[in-house]
């Protein structure tokens, strides 16, 4: 007889100046978190993140999701690019900086999950299907595959789209839905449902993290 | 309307009724075939841990994949 379960949850928090500072907030995080049935994640933000922490601590998570979500541009600033008013003043020179940052993170950062996958400034967005190019989402597809790292399908930005997935499943890579919720529609999962179902996903083509959760 | 075919129609009715929840899980595995997981949920002072269980207890279902 199957056990009733209904959608389960990952927790993440930022490993940050402003939250998860060290190995003693990240312990607290963990215990805390240990006594509910959810997942325990960390979603860093930035490049070396895990310098900060020891690697026993590390290895209680029970994955890490990472975005590329601020790039580094040529003056030094830090694009922050989920907000409404990112001004891209070139696109082209963005998504050069964008990719190279992609892959820096897909190749060297220790990571799960690949969060956010395509997202793009609002500011350019209306060009989605032409910035992400063939090639481009074939460079982010293997190196992903290289290491094993899951796609999430975001809720939140409704990315990656059809083709991106198909293309992904295809290179056997697995997925996760996540919403990026801090609010009731935890769970609701509407796009990741929908685009799931076109794309014919199965239980197969997932990624479910290690640790039971009842 | 005569007493016999009241009954009856009342009592196909009544049984659409009660097994329609069960139609509806049924429906629900045919729907999907993946886990239903959300591995990206933030916590804050606002929206607790223990709202994201209330959440769990209410999308509780019989499936193992919904």
């Amino acid at each position: 007889m199957q056990k009733k379960r209904g959608v389960r949850f990952g927790i993440v928090e930022h490993p940050a100046t402003w939250a998860i500072k060290n190995d003693d907030d990240l312990k607290k995080y963990i215990d805390r978190l240990r006594r509910y049935p959810v997942y325990i994640g960390l979603q860093p933000t930035d490049l070396g993140w895990s310098k900060n922490f020891s690697p026993q601590l590390l290895a209680q998570l029970d994955y890490i999701l990472m975005d590329p979500q601020r790039v580094p541009m040529k003056n030094g600033e830090i694009l922050s690019i989920w907000k409404f008013d990112t001004y891209v003043e070139d696109t082209n020179e963005f998504m050069a900086r964008y990719m190279d940052y992609t892959m820096e993170i897909l190749e060297n950062e220790p990571l799960t999950i690949f969060g956010w996958p395509l997202f793009l400034p609002v500011c350019i967005a209306r060009d989605y299907y032409t910035l992400w190019t063939a090639e481009r989402m074939k460079q982010i597809i293997m190196a992903t595959k290289k290491r094993n790292i899951a796609i999430e399908i975001n809720d939140m930005s409704h990315t990656p789209h059809e083709e991106f997935i198909n293309m992904a499943k295809e290179q056997g890579l697995k997925f996760v839905f996540g919403s990026d919720a801090r609010n009731q529609i935890a769970g609701r999962l509407s796009y990741c449902k929908k685009i799931a179902k076109k794309c014919n996903l199965t239980k197969e083509d997932f990624y479910v993290p290690e640790r039971i959760v009842e | 309307m005569k007493r016999r075919t009241f009954i009856k129609k009342s009592g196909m009715m009544l049984g659409t009724m009660a097994v329609s929840p069960v139609l509806g899980n049924i429906d629900a595995i045919h729907e999907n075939d993946f886990p239903l997981m959300d591995l990206h949920v933030h916590t804050t002072r606002q929206f607790t841990i223990e709202h994201v269980m209330d959440i769990a207890k209410k999308k509780r279902c019989s499936i193992r994949y919904c």
